[in-house]
């Protein structure tokens, strides 16, 4: 436990140490070489992170002999897995005057939690993290290798960043949670707006960040919803009670339940209340924590900012808005698998949210023609299948599908850059042809990770992307495997029809670039190690047979499934309770799907390439005589537009009338009361004439005036 | 305790400075590092105050003071009831983390002056060095005679640091300012004579006295001295003083053209402090001293809470001057410290409290900030300035990082406080953590919209300020104050102590909270006594109210229309606006929401 | 013969100062010691005063003839010969070379007729000192300046307030008529005989309160001697002169005008109000001084309101201040006798009355200091708010000292008005417990008056954000006068200290206030044998001496 909370410590520290030496000596005396000092950082956590995953594998590896042996002791090593691990205590949110202390039990803590899935979460994040430093230390350079403005700056926001996303992972609370939520959010905002001289890129950083707030409202709402049921803002606290809940009828272990009840909720809290209480809630919970989810990990309508996020530096796009950061919406559901399994209404919607991102952001990326917004559409629409997997309950293969798109996205993404930076800025694919010579390693690993975006079998993408359609077939709504399906017809067409345009057919390079070249070790290396990942990362999930599976060998499941199954196993149960069939059933046989998904890629990928190298006229050909319809795809289906009219431009009017109540309204109103003695003065003046024969009627006059109302009394 | 009277040698040390820079000819340099030097002595006195106090902290609990000095000012014994007008100080911890923050932000704010005035520096200098010696004396006040005395001078300082110093309109402003806010404290002057009038009914060490102690009103309720009609027009009376002050909405009005048109230091001040001189009011005197009153007229607070909330930040975002946005935002966020107060519990109550000292950090140094681009470029107007994080990158990181503080972002100040006061006004209905308290759901969701639209506005002014092209008035900068054109040495080190305070009170506020909790429970405990009495008072006769209450919880809780939020078996809707109190909630904490 | 002179030696050697000084004017060579002699006798008059005080030992009161003399008269004596002081050190310079005598003399008496009328114990004596104050203002009004409108302001000031004498002295017959006595108190010791009253009081104490404050008779002449009195304060509805009487004459001579007719005026109404042992609760007699408290209030702060002229501003905001003085009044003295100025209203009055007359001074005489901006020979003091602009600038102190004076008159905190507001209004409000049929109406003035304090800080910060914000727009000239700077100098600094240290004023004035309350209660001990809530102190307390 201390070594797991020492190493959890470290991990976000190191970057953050990176970002605060960066601001402290970096700016002034590294310079250029600041990059060193991230570099180290986030590599050191990356070290850390192997370390935690070797603590967490080797104890739940002794558990399983020790669980062999019956020997209950020994068992403690997962056990402590499910703990949060208190760091400090951060505020306090209750306490009861009548004892006249605050109860410890009011406090919040900084906590941490070290588990499969964090561990999952971390490799990925970092190993994604400390390829992009690398890269970016190519990057971020002019041709003669002089840094660009900004370029320390640009590394420490990345420290903060990793910093950011290790906390979110860690986070044993939703408190904590939210934090590196918000903070991840930050570093987004910094990083989008690294050229922030270009409005569209501080536009682009304004509106990630108020898009994302705005899923964070639904998202805040939620955690205190969840306070205000359970009393407590910690992960294991909440997921053992909502499991406990919803296992209730099942009648399996209610004494343990009844405890935890009473420990959280006070002695004399009722169950049954309690158990009213939760079953009420808990699909408002499930859809508030989705609403920050739909936020961060831009789903549809919250999806606007990702597209726009793409004015930040390639390396920015590839690690925060393709690989990790926009992932973190599927980590939340993957983590509060419990509290959405629990609701049908929540997992339902999840899953519909999800299938309908895929499709209409596959759509959108088959008519751009810029590649990162490409790749960002691309994006949306492989989380979409993220969350449609979640959303029919195949929580592990859903993180499958984030951990491996992470390797191929961030290849791409990368690859982009790569493409950018020879071109001089350059990045639309109608500008510039051919590549393929002039820049063979940009081209070998981006057409890997194509092949894997586009589903190509045997590649990471295929395994993880196959089985979310899967059970989206077994879902209750197999109409979501379809779309799953058409959305991956979709996807092989758009990338290849991206790399077609990009890297194939003649040469072609934008006005004033002389010559294409590679960027370098700096940047070819990571690209390597990111496309070999995207061709490897997929078989951890996959086991080997002999004979049955997929081409004979290759059988669903691996050790990635086997190694989460303990996270979500209470999910799963409940699910099982509910009576979804496919919940159990894990991912056997399916093999006809495989085959069937395969070819769909390859007809995709086919079909592109044929029609963008032979036949270019083709496309432009079907675009025109779509009209409008391609219009209304083009223009992203003119949600900003609506966004602007319904929402943006009532508040500002709104702004604008309580400014002018303020100016108008309420000050007339001071302005009128404020001159009551004003219009007093002007009435008794009238009196001072300055004659005293005046003055002495006045006074005659007031005093038979008073000496009356005294006879004769008031009122 | 400490035998020193460090609190009067605290009060005396500003105002000694003032009269010594009153008095002498010297040239402005050294007026400006006398006065500077004065304050940092404060400072240092205050840390000695601090230590003392740290040691002590024990003997906080249950509404105790630390460093008390009681001394007799007027008295007159020998009569039927004598008069004991009392000089007497003492901290608790409310007032510790107020006071720190005055004393953390006054000394930056003179410091911040050095180049921004540049005319009569010998009165400048003097008044800001009385207006600190004032604001310390409120929250150092255990007598509500000194405070009210206190908290009503700090009006002619400020009248003069506007009037003299301030922008164009500068003498409209500051007679707004100061009429408007002395109108509404007039009032609350006649609560206090009554208050204290009403005090010499209690019999305290077996003798009666006509006194304005607060250790005195405090007793008033306990001992019946004050009936509900009583409680209700004194609330009205503090409040139209406080609520002007705050400002609540509708009384804000003054408080942007104020802003506006006062001097950098002026505007931190104002803001910081002053502002808080009225939510500490209604903490140090309406809740404890009415609370039948502040139960009764809770929801009309929270109304004004949130209404100022959601206006302010709408009104902030159509500004184009950044001094009046960042003023707007102030109605904004103090509309959330008074929902955090009047929701009656221990979370809202430390939210508040919090709230009031992260608003002063961070609202503070966006002032400064302000005052910083404003000096370099002598506008503040956003069509005229922009992209100035090429040209300030120093500057822009500041901006950024206040900003981030002022949105409420996890890690910093802001974060901790307005998650607390909407936490507690979310439960506010509930009973099973102490006694319910007036709001509930249908306050905390329209106030927490205030987190979203808080970030629309900073970020727009962010935008418009920091990035995008270079756009400067004119021949750029100007240079004739010494000023580099990024911040100097000096700004930066004035900027950096608030953003260390930011950051550690975002991370780790437990000292800070552990003061306040023993310091605020005596509070909520007497509104849970009021509970109690009303409690009894309507359920009286009724039998097996529980078994009812716990059907009508289940039938709730059940209920098929799932479209709403209901969180608390009270609804949470919006109590109708000044009903009478509503209370259908059990006393017994322990019969908590089934 | 003796006790009698014994008792007035204050007012002897006063009035021998004043007709000494006026012999002094005839010469020319002697008169510019006319200050020096004035300041001499009104010192020599206080000290006489301190030693009477000692030997009167406490709060004894004496009643010979018709005076009385008690803590009342020694305060008031005090309070009026240390403003006396002030006055005649400020119009050092005011008078020509050969009016001083008469100028300083008339001065003098006008403070005589002051502390007379504290120790009047007789209508016929009260109304003769009443007019002993008014009669040397007249005079001294077209002496204080050489323009035509110092004239006619006295001429105004002379006629209305003959008019108004009348009024006083047709109320006075009234009284007359219902009580067949001129003596206010009678001297205890008098056996009282059926069908002929020794006093008024004793004539009230001898019926039923509620038939006596019935009495038309008693009303009316209650209302009209009031009415009559409300020209010596400047109250509603006779204020129509203040600001033209004030504008004429010379600020130092205005600074007293706000001063000694109202402090007498209070006095007098005060006597009234205790023959009557202040049982005025039942009577309509309450709501005629509600009715001008409030009116006075209000009326005086909208005219000041609308004024830039600082003179005339100052002069309605004297109009305000009887307002609230009258408000004390209303008050009482409360039950509980002789209790802190916080409830009783007498006390309260006597304390604000002190530190009035040093604001109320204090303000003027710093016109007086600014001369008019304009040509350099100018002898004119600061009328107009552009007279002060930017004054601040260039004369810090004495900038400084009419802001303390003025924030004094605001009723801000850290001044001496600041108490006195407290005080009053607390009284007020304190009184809501013996009045129990008033209750809301006393609230009421209250919340008037604390509205009608707010108003007249508008105005009164034109007259700081004058001297403070604006740019100069003439050469600001100050007058050289020595005289003027101190007084202008010890009115700020009494100011201040009567709010950092009014521990001895307090003090004072609440035993002050006890004469006023408990001699006629005594009366009643004699006559009627009722209970007094202090009968150990009160026993012999209207015992004759010799």
């Amino acid at each position: 436990m201390e070594n797991l909370k020492t190493l959890a410590i470290l991990i976000p520290i190191l970057p953050l140490l990176g970002m605060l030496l960066v601001g402290a000596v970096g700016l002034r005396f590294l310079k250029d070489k600041s990059h060193w000092l991230v570099i180290t950082g986030v590599g050191g956590s990356l070290v850390l992170a192997c370390l935690i995953l070797g603590d967490v594998v080797s104890r739940v590896s002794r558990d399983e002999a020790a669980s062999h042996v019956a020997n209950a002791e020994s068992a403690v090593g997962s056990a402590a897995l499910s703990k949060s691990i208190p760091i400090y205590d951060w505020f306090v949110v209750e306490a009861d005057p009548a004892h006249g202390a605050m109860q410890s039990a009011g406090w919040l803590q900084m906590t941490f939690r070290v588990d499969q899935l964090t561990c999952v979460m971390l490799m990925t994040v970092l190993a994604v993290s400390f390829m992009v430093v690398l890269y970016s230390k190519g990057y971020m350079r002019d041709h003669h290798g002089h840094a660009e403005r900004g370029y320390e700056r640009f590394f420490a926001f990345l420290g903060l960043f990793v910093f950011s996303m290790c906390m979110l992972v860690l986070a044993g609370n939703f408190l904590v949670l939210y934090l590196g939520w918000e903070l991840v959010g930050l570093s987004s905002y910094l990083l989008i707006g690294h050229y922030y001289q270009k409005p569209e890129a501080a536009l682009a950083a304004r509106k990630a960040f108020i898009v994302n707030r705005i899923g964070d409202f639904g998202f805040a709402l939620g955690i205190w919803l969840i306070y205000l049921t359970f009393r407590t803002l910690d992960h294991q606290t909440v997921f053992d009670l909502v499991a406990g809940v919803f296992n209730y009828d099942a009648g399996h272990n209610h004494q343990a339940f009844e405890s935890l009840v009473h420990t959280t909720l006070g002695a004399q809290a009722s169950v049954m209340d309690f158990k009213v209480l939760v079953e009420s809630r808990i699909t408002w919970i499930a859809l508030l924590l989705f609403c920050g989810a739909m936020g961060k990990s831009a789903q549809f309508p919250l999806h606007v900012w990702l597209p726009d996020a793409m004015e930040g530096p390639t390396p920015v796009s590839a690690l925060i808005h393709a690989a990790t950061m926009v992932t973190a919406g599927v980590y939340l559901v993957a983590r509060c698998s419990v509290i959405f399994a629990s609701s049908e209404i929540a997992m339902w919607f999840v899953a519909a949210i999800g299938a309908a991102t895929a499709f209409f952001a596959a759509t959108i990326a088959m008519t751009q023609f810029d590649m990162k917004r490409i790749l960002a559409y691309s994006t949306l629409s492989q989380l979409g299948y993220m969350f449609m997997g979640l959303g029919v309950g195949a929580f592990d293969s859903s993180v499958f599908h984030l951990y491996t798109h992470a390797f191929f996205k961030a290849c791409l993404f990368l690859g982009a850059g790569s493409v950018m930076h020879a071109m001089g800025g350059v990045i639309d694919i109608r500008r510039f042809s051919g590549l393929r010579k002039q820049m063979p390693v940009t081209h070998l690993t981006f057409l890997i990770a194509s092949l894997a975006l586009a589903g190509f079998p045997l590649l990471s993408a295929f395994w993880s992307k196959d089985e979310i359609i899967h059970a989206a077939f077994q879902s209750n709504v197999p109409m979501f495997g379809w779309i799953g399906l058409v959305t991956a017809l979709l996807t092989a067409f758009y990338t290849f029809r991206m790399v077609a345009m990009a890297f194939w057919g003649p040469l072609r390079l934008p006005q004033g670039v002389e010559h294409a070249h590679e960027g370098g070790i700096w940047m070819n290396g990571p690209l390597v190690f990111l496309s070999i990942g995207a061709v490897l990362a997929g078989y951890v999930g996959v086991h080997f047979v002999s004979g049955g599976g997929f081409l004979g060998v290759f059988q669903p499941d691996g050790v990635f499934h086997e190694f989460l199954a303990p996270v979500i196993a209470s999910a799963k149960g409940i699910l099982a309770g509910h009576g979804a069939e496919h919940a159990g059933a894990a991912h056997a046989g399916g093999h006809g799907l495989m085959y069937a998904s395969s070819g769909i890629a390859i007809l995709g990928i086919l079909s592109a390439s044929y029609l963008y190298l032979k036949r270019p006229t083709i496309p432009w050909a079907i675009a025109a005589a779509s009209g409008s319809l391609y219009r209304l795809v083009y223009n992203k289906y003119y949600v900003d537009e609506i966004y602007d009219a319904v929402f943006v431009q009532p508040l500002r009017r709104m702004g604008r009338l309580c400014f002018a109540i303020d100016r108008n309204f309420i000050n007339a109103i001071l302005y009128v009361l404020g001159n009551i003695p004003r219009a007093i003065g002007f009435g008794v003046r009238s009196g001072q004439q300055g004659a005293m024969q005046g003055y002495a009627l006045g006074m005659v006059i007031g005093l038979v005036a008073l000496i009356w109302i005294v006879l004769n009394g008031i009122g | 305790m400490s035998s020193m009277p460090l609190l009067s040698i605290l009060l005396a040390t500003p105002v000694f400075g003032a009269i010594v820079i009153f008095a002498t000819n010297w040239d402005p340099a050294t007026i400006r590092r006398f006065a500077l030097g004065m304050s940092v002595v404060t400072l240092a006195v205050a840390v000695c105050a601090l230590a003392v106090f740290m040691q002590h902290t024990g003997d906080l609990s249950s509404g105790g003071q630390l460093l008390t000095e009681s001394h007799s000012w007027v008295s007159s014994d020998g009569a039927a009831i004598p008069l004991r007008l009392g000089y007497k100080l003492g901290l608790d911890g409310i007032s510790m983390p107020l006071m720190l923050m005055t004393l953390l932000l006054t000394p930056l704010a003179i410091w911040a002056s050095f180049t921004s005035i540049q005319s009569r520096h010998r009165e400048y200098y003097a008044l800001m060095l009385l207006l600190f010696g004032a604001m310390l004396g409120v929250f150092c006040a255990r007598d509500l005679l000194l405070f009210y005395v206190c908290f009503e001078f700090t009006l002619i300082p400020l009248y003069f640091l506007i009037g003299i110093w301030g922008g164009s309109e500068r003498q409209k402003a500051a007679n707004m300012f100061f009429l408007y806010t002395l109108a509404g404290s007039m009032l609350t002057f006649a609560g206090v004579l009554y208050l204290g009038w009403k005090a010499s009914s209690v019999v305290h060490d077996g003798a009666r006295a006509f006194t304005f102690d607060f250790d005195i009103i405090y007793m008033l309720h306990a001992q019946g001295g004050l009936s509900a009609t009583e409680q209700w027009w004194l609330f009205v009376a503090f409040f139209a003083g406080f609520a002007i002050k705050v400002p609540l909405f509708p009384f804000h009005t003054w408080l942007p053209l104020a802003h506006v048109e006062a001097p950098t230091a002026g505007s931190v001040i104002l803001a910081a402090v002053l502002l808080k001189l009225g939510t500490y009011g209604f903490l140090r005197v309406s809740m404890p001293v009415f609370p039948n009153a502040a139960i009764e007229l809770g929801p009309v607070m929270g109304v004004l809470a949130v209404v100022g909330v959601v206006y302010g930040a709408l009104a902030a975002w159509v500004q184009t001057d950044v001094k009046r946005l960042v003023a707007y935002s102030s109605v904004s966020h103090l509309g959330f410290c008074l929902l955090g107060m009047f929701c009656m519990k221990m979370a809202g109550l430390t939210g508040s409290v919090l709230y009031m000292v992260n608003h002063g950090l961070s609202t503070g140094a966006l002032f400064l900030i302000v005052g910083m681009i404003y000096e370099r470029y002598h506008t503040r107007e956003m069509d005229q300035i922009g992209g100035l994080a090429r040209k300030m990158p120093i500057m822009a990181f500041f901006l950024v990082f206040f900003t981030m503080s002022s949105i409420g972002l996890p890690g910093l100040n802001g974060f901790v406080s307005e998650f607390l006061v909407l936490i507690g006004t979310f439960i506010s209905g509930r009973t099973d953590s102490g006694m319910a308290g007036p709001l509930g759901v249908g306050y905390a969701i329209p106030a927490a919209t205030g987190i979203l639209l808080g970030a629309i506005y900073m970020l727009y002014m962010v935008r418009r300020v920091l990035f995008g092209p270079v756009k400067e008035p004119g021949h750029g900068y100007d240079s004739s104050g010494g000023l580099t054109q990024d911040l100097t040495r000096r700004e930066v080190s004035i900027l950096a102590p608030i953003a260390l305070a930011c950051i550690f009170l975002g991370v780790y506020p437990k000292p800070v909270i552990d003061w306040m909790e023993p310091s605020l429970s005596p509070v909520l405990e007497r509104v849970a006594n009021v509970h109690m009495e009303d409690w009894h008072r309507a359920t009286a006769g009724v039998e097996s109210d529980d078994a009812a209450y716990s059907a009508l919880a289940v039938t709730l809780a059940d209920s098929a229309d799932r479209s709403t939020l209901d969180i608390v078996r009270r609804d949470g809707e919006a109590a109708p606006l000044a009903a009478p109190i509503a209370i259908h909630m059990k006393p017994d904490d322990s019969e908590a929401l089934r | 013969m003796s006790a009698i002179v014994e008792l007035l030696l204050p007012e002897i050697l006063l009035c021998v100062g004043a007709i000494g000084v006026l012999f002094l004017g005839l010469s020319k060579e002697f008169s510019s010691r006319a200050v020096v002699w004035s300041v001499l006798f009104l010192a020599g008059a206080m000290f006489a005063t301190y030693k009477l005080a000692i030997a009167a030992n406490g709060d004894e009161v004496f009643a010979v003839a018709s005076l009385h003399t008690g803590p009342l008269t020694h305060y008031v004596r005090m309070i009026a010969f240390a403003i006396g002081i002030l006055v005649v050190l400020a119009c050092k310079h005011v008078p020509e070379a050969e009016e001083r005598g008469e100028f300083f003399s008339l001065i003098l008496f006008s403070f005589v007729g002051l502390s007379l009328t504290a120790i009047a114990n007789d209508l016929v004596l009260l109304f003769l000192a009443l007019e002993l104050v008014s009669v040397p203002t007249y005079i001294l009004i077209g002496l204080s300046r050489r323009d035509i409108r110092a004239q006619e302001a006295a001429g105004k000031y002379f006629f209305l307030g003959a008019f108004a004498a009348a009024l006083t002295l047709y109320g006075f017959s009234f009284i007359y008529g219902a009580a067949g006595t001129m003596t206010i108190f009678s001297a205890g010791t008098v056996p009282f005989q059926q069908g002929a009253y020794h006093s008024i009081a004793e004539w009230f104490a001898a019926g039923n309160v509620y038939d006596r404050m019935h009495d038309p008779l008693l009303i009316v002449g209650f209302m009209l001697s009031l009415g009559g009195l409300a020209f010596k304060l400047a109250a509603v509805p006779l204020h129509y002169y203040v600001a033209d009487v004030y504008q004429g004459a010379a600020s130092p001579i205005t600074g007293m005008l706000g001063f000694v007719p109202k402090f007498a005026g209070l006095i007098a109404i005060m006597h009234l109000l205790s023959i009557v042992q202040w049982q005025i609760a039942d009577s309509s007699v309450y709501w005629g001084i509600w009715i001008i408290a409030a009116a006075t209030m209000t009326i005086g702060n909208s005219l000041a309101f609308m004024q830039y002229n600082v003179k005339r501003m100052l002069a309605y905001s004297s109009v305000a201040h009887s307002g609230y003085l009258l408000m004390a009044l209303l008050a009482g003295p409360g039950a509980s006798g002789a209790g802190s100025p916080l409830r009783n209203g007498v006390a309260a009055m006597l304390f604000y009355i002190a530190i009035y007359g040093a604001m109320n001074l204090g303000a003027f005489l710093v016109l007086s200091w600014f001369r008019k901006p304009g040509t350099d020979d100018s002898d004119e003091s600061a009328e107009m708010l552009e007279d002060l602009a930017g004054a601040a600038r260039r004369h810090p102190w004495a900038s400084l000292a009419l802001a303390v004076c003025i924030l004094g008159l605001m009723g801000f905190p850290l001044t001496g008005g600041f108490l006195g507001k407290l005080y009053i209004f607390s009284s007020v409000l304190s009184a809501t417990a013996d009045m129990q049929a008033h209750q809301t109406s006393l609230i009421v003035l209250v919340v008037i008056g604390a509205i009608n304090a707010a108003v007249g800080a508008a105005y009164y910060l034109r007259i700081i954000a004058s001297c403070y914000w604006r740019e100069p727009s003439g050469k600001v000239t100050t007058s050289t006068c020595m005289g003027l700077r101190v007084a202008l100098a010890v009115c700020a600094i009494v100011v201040v200290l009567g709010f950092a240290w009014p521990g001895q004023l307090i003090r004072h004035s609440v035993t002050a206030a006890k004469e006023g309350i408990d001699y006629p209660r005594v009366m009643r001990f004699h006559t009627a044998d009722s209970h007094s809530s202090h009968p150990a102190e009160s026993v012999d307390l209207a015992r004759g001496r010799r």
